[in-house]
């Protein structure tokens, strides 16, 4: 493999997070109720669930929009961008930092998300087609457009540097906290703001899922033998990075280094996954933080609970940890906040930094029996007080792409 | 009627795989034909667009199971529907 010097490169550290998700309206929230095993999963609440067969699904509940958002911006935001600026928010309160101290050209934004404003594009497409309307909302463009998280938390944040979306489905949020990691290493800015949202669950996105036939029809539970599939999921995790010299010269606390990033195409399959690409993404994450994989205490897995990620997913942490892999605490916090596809690295590296931070790694929801094929160490039950030095929080999404991100403590 | 049903899912099931109709029999199974799991779920979908019926999430998911056990799930889908044969919507 080819040897980095990152000796002259500047470390990333993470300074500040935020979340939204079917637990909570804040990072803090989502963190206790993963902590508590509480599961996210309820029944769907859509105008056409009864016409549905997708019947449960990790939504945000009792979210008022007005609450956060003034109303003359509020027309102009989907759902997802909702998420996105109000988790981006908590993010920058939580690092203590005021975005008008850096220079704006300095900070980037980079936002991950599977599709965008789907809500709005299906709202607008239902009255074209199905309402025989002449004309559809002149926002049409600006809410659906997959930029557009990106777009607004920039405005927030005052951001006037590289910003951008990230989208390769189940692993944009990785994808994207990837490229502005490469950012701050280059020294092409000093902060990012980044993280994924989705809101995803319009009537045809949801027929689109059910086709698939790769949806639970009682709950998620990821590793375990009586697993039937994924249990969508919404919502944005959001962090601010910095340069640990930028962090430093502030006086801010790090949450976390984020050590290292290790992306892999599998160049094969448009949905079954290849242990091979994961592994290679989990190696790659490894050796691009300098990290032994002795070094890794947790693993937050991609864990979705369909028969074949779970499976594969296993392989691949074997082979890339060889005998180390057995002393792995592996988790999926997907069991309590559903699959966010493209937001879904994000809330699960709220998960990972929380483990990092508190020592303790958050069970997986809704296990029953053990799967000799998911032979690793699986936390259920309830949370595991333990020492956790570095983990690692893997996306592998349809497609064949991988992306892992490794934290270790800062 | 029967017999339709029967012939009917096998000839999707061959036009889908691309195999050569009289390799395909109520013996095949999905692996035998080399169908993949998403070719299996595009099948099952032409099937339920044929008859107007919706199959389980997990049929033909594995692919070990003889054609007979499709023929069987549409007989099923179609009594439960209420109708012998359904509307050859895709047929």
């Amino acid at each position: 493999m080819h040897a980095v010097d990152r000796t002259a490169m500047p470390r990333v550290v993470v300074t500040g997070m935020g979340a939204i998700s079917a637990l909570g309206h804040d990072a803090h929230a989502h963190w206790r109720a993963l902590l508590a095993g509480q599961s996210g999963i309820a029944a769907l609440d859509h105008p056409r669930a009864a016409e549905l067969r997708v019947k449960i699904a990790a939504q945000v509940r009792a979210f008022e929009p007005a609450r956060h958002v003034d109303d003359r911006t509020l027309p102009l935001l989907d759902r997802v961008s909702q998420f996105a600026l109000l988790a981006a928010r908590e993010a920058v309160t939580a690092a203590g930092w005021d975005p008008e101290t850096t220079p704006g050209p300095r900070i980037a934004v980079i936002i991950g998300t599977g599709i965008g404003g789907e809500t709005s594009r299906d709202d607008e497409c239902r009255k074209l087609y199905a309402e025989g309307a002449a004309r559809v909302h002149p926002f049409s463009i600006v809410r659906a457009m997959a930029s557009a998280p990106a777009s607004h938390v920039a405005s927030a944040c005052h951001a006037m540097g590289p910003v951008f979306a990230v989208t390769s489905a189940c692993a944009s949020s990785n994808h994207a906290i990837a490229q502005a990691v490469l950012l701050l290493r280059a020294g092409v800015v000093d902060v990012a703001v980044t993280g994924g949202a989705e809101a995803s669950m319009s009537y045809s996105v949801l027929r689109a899922w059910e086709a698939m036939r790769v949806l639970a029809d009682d709950t998620c539970r990821p590793f375990c033998a009586q697993r039937k599939g994924l249990v969508l999921g919404e919502g944005a995790g959001m962090f601010v990075l910095e340069s640990a010299t930028h962090a430093a010269a502030r006086g801010a606390t790090p949450l976390a280094e984020l050590a290292g990033i290790g992306m892999s195409s599998d160049a094969g399959d448009i949905v079954a996954p290849s242990a091979d690409g994961s592994a290679a993404a989990m190696r790659a994450a490894l050796a691009d933080a300098g990290m032994r994989p002795s070094d890794v205490d947790h693993i937050n897995a991609h864990g979705t609970g369909t028969v074949a990620n779970d499976v594969t997913e296993t392989r691949a942490i074997h082979d890339a940890f060889g005998t180390h892999a057995a002393r792995i605490a592996v988790t999926s916090t997907k069991s309590m906040h559903g699959h966010a596809l493209g937001a879904a690295g994000a809330l699960e590296l709220v998960a990972t930094l929380g483990a990092l931070r508190d020592g303790i790694v958050p069970p997986t929801a809704n296990f029953l029996d053990r799967d000799g094929a998911c032979d690793l160490d699986i936390v259920t039950g309830g949370a595991r007080r333990m020492a956790v030095r570095a983990a690692l929080s893997n996306s592998f999404a349809f497609g064949g792409l991988n992306a892992v991100l490794a934290v270790r403590r800062a | 009627m029967n017999d339709d049903v029967e012939s009917r899912v096998l000839d999707i099931v061959a036009r889908q795989s691309g195999k050569d109709r009289a390799a395909v029999t109520t013996e095949t199974t999905l692996k035998d034909l080399g169908v993949d799991s998403l070719e299996a779920i595009e099948m099952v979908f032409e099937i339920e667009e044929a008859f107007g019926v919706q199959l389980a999430d997990d049929q033909a998911r594995d692919g070990t199971e003889t054609l007979q056990g499709l023929v069987d799930a549409v007989h099923i889908a179609l009594a439960h529907a209420g109708h012998a044969a359904g509307p050859a919507r895709a047929a």
